[in-house]
């Protein structure tokens, strides 16, 4: 029985970069109707990436190998003719900026109804009426809001309720979500959080959050999958990865996030403003990756030998939580999980 | 509770420049003569009086009449009619082919887009005028191929505007977004670019509409455009030469009617880029 959605080993490299590593290596993954994952990491390490690997959407000099599977069907396979049909139809995409999502120019329902119309061949007026749906059901109910307003009419987080709305105008299997929450404000966030999680129960699809704050993963993925270079780093049970923390990587993102400095006090044990602990250093750049784990030249833990080869992703075993590995040859070990309720995790040091 | 949300109004309502104001009636001005020559002029535009021939400015002829005798303001709104069908067309052809191959280079890229631009460049190193002269001269004098001519030079005006216009626009979100919903590109470059194109668009028409009228007067000078006794602005002011000294008015009002014509389509032009560029306006 095939998966929903199913990666395995997918790569992507950009052939005209002489030298360059490939821009994705190795990425597994495996969705199911109903189910959310949540893929985390900092700026240019692959999450985009592989989402426009799915859609089938790579800039033009990337070439990609491994499997990209729906439904059993393989993607990176499937002609372009093929993809059109696939996208937005049965994998749709939701976008970081809402404020540039949208063509200026159009009625946001003509931009809702487009989509209806090109793979349901529905009227006009039936394309009307179900974007007129889709805006209640994304909490813009008529007649406040229009099917004629423009873009410009509306603020960030209106306008990503139409984005979402258009997503989902044909029913999806997959609903891609990139970055949803980034640009919008906190207040807003969270609400449109809500939403895509409504959605998804009620609609049945299965979602890939992205995204680089981990408490949006923690409070709506069951499974999460680090990225850092190109690379799963580690991947499990949301609960499982946040109990454990096994690569050096996400430990550093937790720290780093504003949410560790709530859960831990705002001063340190001398009475000094604790400070964010900012991993040093930049995701390396393709072209200049280093030979070993791509992390190392950051990890507080490196030794000689990651800097021999990539470690593999491999699970840490233990009872009940068989889906937790991590591409780490020194993983933290389970006990010094970071006990986000009282004391700083180990890399906020 | 105020309804923050207002009710969308018509998109093209241009904050009233002077340029765009004084642009407009201009143009409307002589777009009303042709259309008025069309059912009524002072006098027949063609009818010959040969006693009444270069009779200067008065009453009855109130800008005055020419060698043989035709009134000088019956000419002029009935050449008004060939210089406005000339240049309109001539911008249709050239925005028709222009806009198509520029929106084509943008969508594809690589190979189409060199090709296309290079030729654009080809087509850019020859003068404008001299080419539209040497194609009449080989195809003949007349008005289509006077249209063809100036057409031609404006098809990579358009080509070169419409791919620069559409490169940015496809490296936007909501075209990603359109790809993401399953269009192809023809789809996306018809619903998504080109409709975010025609501000820009829309100013070079006015502008290019105005170099057409110049290049048909060009045309009809050396008589290569329409062919008499069809009264055109650029034969007028050929055949007023000889009598610059004599009867200066011949030369005079037709050369002002063109001038005048041109300056209000480049005030228009200006006034519409200011009212649709939102670069322009918020600087303004």
């Amino acid at each position: 029985m095939s998966r929903l959605l199913e990666i395995e080993n997918l790569r992507v490299e950009i052939p005209a970069l002489a030298g360059a590593a490939p821009i994705l290596e190795g990425v597994d993954l495996a969705l199911d109707r109903g189910e959310k994952l949540g893929i985390v990491g900092e700026s240019g390490c692959g999450k985009s990436m592989t989402a426009l690997a799915i859609m089938g959407l790579l800039p033009g000099a990337a070439r990609a190998s491994g499997a990209i599977r729906l439904d059993g069907r393989d993607l990176l396979a499937a002609a372009e003719r093929e993809m059109q049909a696939i996208r937005g139809r049965r994998i749709a995409m939701v976008f970081q900026e809402p404020m540039t999502a949208l063509n200026p120019v159009k009625t946001i329902g003509a931009q809702i109804a487009e989509s209806v119309i090109l793979h349901l061949r529905l009227s006009k007026a039936q394309a009307a009426e179900r974007a007129r749906a889709l805006l209640d059901r994304v909490g813009l109910p008529g007649p406040r809001f229009s099917l004629d307003l423009y873009p410009h009419q509306l603020s960030g987080g209106q306008r990503q309720r139409v984005v979402i709305a258009i997503a989902l105008a044909c029913g999806p299997d997959v609903l891609i979500a990139d970055e949803p929450t980034t640009a919008l404000d906190v207040t807003i966030q969270a609400q449109i959080l809500d939403l895509l999680e409504d959605l998804v129960a009620e609609m049945g699809m299965a979602l890939v959050l992205i995204t680089h704050d981990l408490g949006v993963v923690e409070e709506t993925c069951e499974r999460m999958m680090v990225m850092y270079a190109g690379r799963v780093v580690e991947s499990g049970r949301t609960d499982d990865v946040f109990a454990h923390m096994a690569h050096p990587y996400t430990r550093g993102l937790f720290a780093a996030s504003p949410r560790s400095a709530l859960l831990t006090s705002a001063r340190d044990a001398s009475g000094r403003k604790r400070r964010l602990a900012a991993i040093p250093g930049q995701v390396p750049d393709p072209r200049h990756r280093p030979p070993g784990c791509a992390f190392a030249p950051r990890c507080p833990r490196a030794q000689d030998d990651c800097r021999a080869a990539p470690p593999p992703l491999v699970p840490l075993g233990g009872p009940d939580r068989a889906d937790h590995a991590a591409a780490c040859l020194h993983p933290h070990p389970p006990a010094a999980a970071p006990d986000v309720g009282h004391a700083a995790p180990e890399a906020a040091r | 509770m105020s309804g923050a949300i207002r009710k969308p109004r018509a998109r093209l309502v241009p904050a009233a420049s002077p340029s765009l104001v004084v642009g407009l009636v201009v143009t409307a001005i002589f777009v009303g003569m042709a259309l008025l020559s069309l059912v009524w002029t002072p006098w027949e535009p063609t009818a010959l009086n040969i006693l009444n021939k270069l009779k200067p400015p008065s009453l009855a002829h109130p800008l005055g009449t020419d060698f043989f005798g035709r009134d000088v303001l019956s000419q002029i709104m009935a050449g008004a009619q060939v210089s406005i069908v000339v240049a309109v067309v001539a911008v249709l052809v050239g925005a028709g082919i222009g806009v198509p191959l520029g929106a084509l280079a943008a969508a594809r890229g690589g190979l189409v887009d060199d090709v296309v631009m290079r030729s654009t460049d080809l087509a850019f190193a020859f003068p404008a005028l001299l080419t539209a002269v040497i194609i009449t001269a080989l195809a003949g004098p007349g008005a289509v191929n006077a249209i063809v001519a100036i057409g031609i030079f404006n098809i990579p005006v358009f080509a070169r505007l419409t791919r620069g216009a559409a490169l940015g626009l496809w490296k936007r979100d909501f075209v990603l977004a359109a790809r993401c919903a399953g269009k192809s590109d023809l789809a996306i470059t018809i619903e998504h670019v080109l409709p975010n194109c025609t501000a820009v668009l829309v100013v070079q028409a006015t502008i290019q509409f105005a170099l057409a009228i110049v290049a048909e007067a060009g045309l009809s000078y050396v008589g290569l455009g329409v062919q008499p006794p069809q009264p055109s602005w650029g034969k007028m002011l050929f055949d007023a030469q000889t009598y610059i000294y004599s009867a200066p008015w011949l030369a005079i009002f037709p050369g002002l009617a063109i001038t005048i014509a041109v300056l209000g389509l480049n005030l228009l032009g200006d006034g519409l880029r200011d009212a649709l560029d939102p670069k322009v306006r918020r600087a303004r």
